[in-house]
């Protein structure tokens, strides 16, 4: 049998691709939240010595004394990138800091007294948190408030992917919706925990009648048809071959292919057909914790996939 | 004299909010709980209330302690809490179990043992992940544990399953799903009470108070029971207020 490509396939193709061109896709800002939340990390003793923290932990108040050290221990097992009053580190450079023995988190009286820790600090507050998983250039909480780029609605259109924002002061990302119309999911970087975490809130509680709801014009709501990989299903997805360095799919597939960065960065693009059977794309320089794929084809229609390829397949 | 007692009439009836529930604790804040400013504006006091079948334990998160009361609203105790990192965040929500406190720690993934007589802390373990193949995103969330008959119980509003010792067990436990428009308020026994929007169901019928609202949020549990009775906190502007629902 002849395999044909529909015009409306390659109608919807052009369609998601010319999105991909001049927009941010949600799953990449899923992606990147998910990045940041749900890594691990073991801190030693340069990365959590406290002689910076006395030292310039003076404006901290006496209440305040657990800001005299580093908010986390030596040799304990960590989720979630760590706060830092004025930081913007993304998952990657975060781990990295760790690596290279930064000290981790700090708060608003250390930036009060020393200035911008991030050249000594691993870490992000609120602000940073979202300008990296929205990919969008670093602002304060007043800043997104006041900025003309980013559109303000009313509580009652919020989606996932918008923000909230009490500005002077803290600013969280719309992830879900809850069960009950009033209960969202979200997800922020915060003092209160020293880290980046998701949390269940109730838009009913008056805390949050101080908070703005903005959107971000640019975040384009593609629909994720499968959002991992390893899920056990007879559908089509992906898995990573670390011996070959190959990307290759369950099933056989007709269509195109393209591997995208969590920055919207295309690495490569494959037109697979029917008498190839499975698609396997070859990826031999891979560094690349996070990428996504999209597929356009005649079996399944466009789907999205998110891939985290130094994971074992199993 | 007349005066006095419409007085202390009405100003029951302020504290309760409600006919049928009385008031066991009230406090203002400054007194023995703290209601402590965080850079971003969050206003931390207490984070959540759980209780055995005698007493009633508040995580006092503003100062990272467990302050437990009797039913007659009477501190009996406060305990600090060993810290191991993340100021006085110990978790979202704990319970006491076996003589420590157990608490979901939904930053690290983790439940934290400590023991519920010094504080110290005991140990870890990972928390089972049978909620990830929840396919919406916000019903895989681990904010709430319970203990019950012996037996611990974590997950959500929504959903909660079993915590077991033995890991080949564990992937195969049940997930409780609560009913539709319903959540999972407690586990008391064999009940388990549900609420529906304001008002709280047991067992099919509705109780007469309805669920105080809240000033400020609490991020884990608020209402639990000691011997089929209900209590419920509740942060009001003025201080903390246990009540009793009957």
């Amino acid at each position: 049998m002849k395999s044909h490509f529909p015009s409306h396939i390659f109608f919807l193709t052009a369609i998601i691709a010319i999105q991909f061109a001049f927009s941010f896709p949600i799953d990449s800002m899923f992606a990147r939240g998910d990045s940041c939340i749900f890594i691990t990390w073991k801190p030693d003793s340069q990365n959590t010595n406290p002689s910076w923290y006395i030292k310039n932990g003076q404006l901290c108040k006496n209440a305040d004394t657990i800001y005299r050290h580093c908010d986390f221990l030596p040799g304990i097992t960590y989720r979630s990138i760590a706060y830092s009053y004025g930081g913007e580190d993304s998952y990657k450079i975060f781990l990295q800091k760790v690596k290279d023995h930064f000290l981790i988190g700090s708060h608003l009286c250390h930036y009060n007294y020393y200035g911008d820790p991030s050249p000594v600090i691993a870490g992000t507050d609120c602000s940073g948190f979202v300008s990296y998983i929205w990919s969008v250039p670093r602002l304060s909480t007043t800043g997104f408030l006041n900025s003309t780029s980013y559109k303000r609605i009313s509580k009652s259109e919020l989606r996932p992917g918008d923000a909230m924002i009490k500005g002077g002061s803290h600013m969280v990302i719309i992830a879900d919706k809850g069960e009950d119309s009033t209960e969202f999911l979200i997800w922020e970087s915060t003092s209160v925990v020293n880290g980046c975490r998701e949390r269940i809130i109730n838009l009913a509680d008056k805390y949050w009648s101080d908070y703005v709801p903005i959107r971000n014009p640019n975040l384009s709501n593609v629909k994720v048809l499968r959002n991992y990989t390893n899920q056990n299903s007879k559908m089509l997805h992906f898995q990573f071959s670390a011996n070959s360095k190959k990307l290759i799919s369950n099933i056989p597939i007709t269509g195109k292919i393209d591997v995208i960065t969590i920055s919207g960065k295309k690495l490569i693009s494959i037109q697979n057909k029917k008498e190839m059977g499975v698609a396997q794309i070859s990826l031999p320089n891979f560094t690349y914790n996070t990428v996504i794929v999209k597929v356009s084809s005649y079996e399944f229609g466009e789907n999205l996939f998110i891939i985290n390829p130094l994971q074992e397949p199993k | 004299m007349k005066k006095i007692l419409s007085f202390l009439f009405f100003f029951g009836i302020l504290l309760s909010g409600e006919v049928g529930a009385s008031v066991l604790f009230n406090q203002k804040w400054n007194k023995d709980f703290e209601l402590r400013g965080f850079e971003n504006g969050d206003s931390v006091s207490i984070g959540a209330m759980a209780c055995d079948n005698k007493n009633l334990f508040l995580y006092d998160q503003a100062r990272g302690k467990i302050v437990s009361l009797s039913t007659n609203g009477k501190i009996l105790k406060s305990t600090s809490l060993q810290i191991r990192s993340r100021g006085t965040y110990f978790g979202v929500d704990f319970t006491h179990y076996n003589s420590h406190f157990v608490f979901v720690n939904d930053i690290d993934k983790k439940l934290d043992f400590y023991n519920s007589s010094t504080g110290k802390y005991i140990k870890s373990q990972e928390i089972p992940p049978i909620l990830q193949k929840e396919t919406k995103r916000s019903n895989r969330v681990v904010n709430r544990i319970y203990s019950q008959k012996g037996n611990l119980y974590i997950g959500n509003e929504y959903r909660v399953f079993p915590v077991l010792a033995d890991s080949s067990l564990q992937k195969k436990v049940m997930i409780t799903t609560a009913p539709v428009d319903s959540k999972i308020i407690y586990l008391d026994d064999s009940l388990m009470v549900t609420s529906m929007k304001s008002k709280l169901y047991k067992n099919g019928k509705s109780l007469k108070s309805p669920l105080p609202t809240n000033h400020y949020p609490i991020q884990g549990k608020r209402i639990c029971s000691i011997n089929k009775i209900i209590y419920v906190l509740t942060l009001q502007p003025q201080g903390p207020v246990i009540e009793e629902l009957r």
